[in-house]
């Protein structure tokens, strides 16, 4: 794990009438298989920060711990053990369950387009991709690797409490879980709330931020360009001045979902429409999401990206999130109108 | 953590799977193609061929009916004062029914042949660039009719209730083009795509 924590001794370009300046400090390591940020903002009154940099690396411990239960990348984690349960119900532990029970919302929140349950479709994909297998007519077309129309798919899963800390997850034969797309948020989410001593936090999770902005202070906040890299699209402003458009809000989340990172060939990507079964074809390159928090701006990025960007933008209004940016195949870059009162 | 009861219970129904509201205008689908499998409607017969002979309650030919007697004439009795006879109507009567028929026949045959959508004889959209070419060549042959209330679809044709526009259909949403940021220094933070280098 690299890891580094730096402390910037300078305070942040808003100004605090009200009380003592700021300073931050900055950790980052690894996690879920990427980045991890964890940067605060407190009083300098309290001196150096160097509790900071300690309770930034101890954050980081429990966001690795929570991703090592939540990775479908090793066999031994407790979201892989759920997978290959026979029992039904089979019990899960407190952070599954949690995670799990957001999914559940989130697939509400979204009428269904964030579906933790196709795992089967997204490796059916990938491993067509990596010369696995062969789709049938003997040429590997990812696009047609996955299991079909879902329209008559009987699967389905429930979450229910259970005893001693345990939950219950009762599921359909085949159903297998996927939660790379729910679990970023949240965790960034859950890190976020373990920093509450501090006035304000940002918890970067491999791309989706959760933020908590101090009185007075701001964050900048980057969509990254993924046509170059370190280009940038736009700057999302947050702070908690007079006339914020946040109208006081002090948590945020940013949340960024596209198809350009994780491609397994022509037309194939990671995002499975569930309407389909395969990856969704979409004239939506990337998303970005600014909501209340990671979790949700997550869920509601990655809906964006497998609706188009014509339904998606529909859905992004009625839901009424802060704001949302989408970089379009033929290059162009929409945002809805509210999003410009966030923009640097 | 707060968990929840019966997820599945909760489970909304996705895009695919949303039930469309009830529409009081139903409509019924007739597959055509050779031969024209269940277009036995009595509009569309008369619409081929003129009326056929099994139609109920319209005479096509054969003597003219009975009626009551024709009054006596007495020949060779000029000057007489027997009352005029009036003109027998089951000739006009026959001709405005016949007349009636073709006219109700043909409104029938234009309104079906101008009740197929431009749209229905278009492909779906593929998903993808690889079978656009095979989508293109196939030939939607689905016909339909829009029945008003209270008909009802004749024999043989498969009726569909639905929505005349789709519930899913997204209304326009309004979206401003983003201009590039100014040169600035790069954030402390930048959301990306997970995975992102």
């Amino acid at each position: 794990m690299a890891a580094g924590t730096r402390a910037a001794a300078a305070a942040p370009p808003a100004a605090r009438a009200d009380s003592a300046p700021l300073v931050r400090s900055s950790h980052r390591g690894r996690a879920m298989g990427g980045r991890l940020g964890i940067h605060l903002a407190l009083d300098a009154a309290e001196g150096l920060p160097r509790r900071a940099r300690h309770d930034a690396v101890l954050v980081e411990r429990r966001v690795v711990a929570w991703a090592r239960i939540l990775t479908r990348h090793d066999p031994a984690s407790a979201l892989m053990r759920l997978n290959v349960d026979p029992r039904d119900p089979a019990p899960v532990g407190p952070t599954l369950a949690a995670v799990l029970a957001w999914a559940a919302d989130a697939e509400a929140m979204t009428g269904g387009i964030v579906d933790v349950t196709r795992l089967e479709e997204r490796l059916a994909v990938e491993t067509t991709a990596t010369g696995g297998h062969a789709a049938p007519g003997g040429h590997a077309d990812p696009v047609a690797a996955g299991a079909g129309p879902a329209g008559a798919d009987p699967r389905g899963w429930r979450i229910a409490d259970g005893t001693r800390r345990r939950a219950l997850v009762s599921r359909t034969d085949g159903v297998r879980f996927d939660l790379d797309g729910v679990a970023k948020g949240w965790l960034a989410d859950r890190a976020l709330r373990l920093l509450r001593r501090y006035p304000g936090a940002v918890v970067d999770a491999d791309g989706d931020v959760a933020v908590r902005v101090a009185p007075g202070d701001r964050w900048e906040v980057g969509v990254a360009d993924p046509r170059a890299e370190g280009a940038l699209l736009a700057v999302l402003v947050l702070d908690d001045g007079p006339g914020s458009p946040g109208r006081g809000r002090r948590r945020w989340g940013v949340a960024t979902s596209g198809t350009t990172v994780h491609r397994f060939g022509r037309g194939a990507h990671h995002l499975i429409d569930p309407r389909t079964g395969r990856p969704a074809a979409t004239d939506v390159v990337q998303a970005t999401v600014l909501a209340s928090g990671a979790a949700v701006a997550e869920a509601f990025a990655k809906t964006a990206v497998i609706l188009g960007s014509a339904a998606g933008l529909d859905f992004l209004d009625r839901a009424g999130v802060a704001g949302a940016i989408l970089l379009l195949e033929d290059d162009r870059v929409l945002a809805l109108p509210r999003t410009m009162e966030f923009l640097g | 953590m707060a968990l929840r009861d019966d997820r599945r219970a909760r489970r909304p129904a996705g895009p695919a799977r949303a039930t469309p509201p009830a529409n009081p205008l139903a409509t019924w689908s007739e597959p055509t193609g050779p031969g024209r499998p269940g277009t036995t409607t009595r509009a569309a017969a008369l619409a081929r061929g003129g009326m056929p002979a099994a139609v109920p309650g319209v005479r096509r030919s054969g003597p003219p009916p009975t009626g009551r007697p024709a009054a006596p004439v007495r020949a060779g009795t000029p000057g007489s004062s027997a009352p005029r006879r009036r003109p027998d109507p089951r000739p006009m009567r026959l001709a405005i029914g016949a007349s009636g028929a073709a006219t109700l026949s043909a409104l029938v045959a234009l309104i079906a042949g101008t009740a197929v959508p431009a749209t229905a004889a278009a492909p779906p959209a593929a998903p993808t660039g690889a079978g656009a070419g095979a989508a293109a060549s196939a030939r939607h042959v689905t016909r339909y009719v829009t029945l008003a209330p209270g008909q009802a679809p004749p024999a043989g044709a498969a009726a569909t209730s639905r929505p005349a526009v789709p519930a899913a259909t997204p209304r326009p949403t309004v979206a401003v083009p983003v201009a590039p940021p100014q040169p600035r220094p790069q954030p402390v933070v930048v959301s990306s795509q997970s995975g992102a280098p």
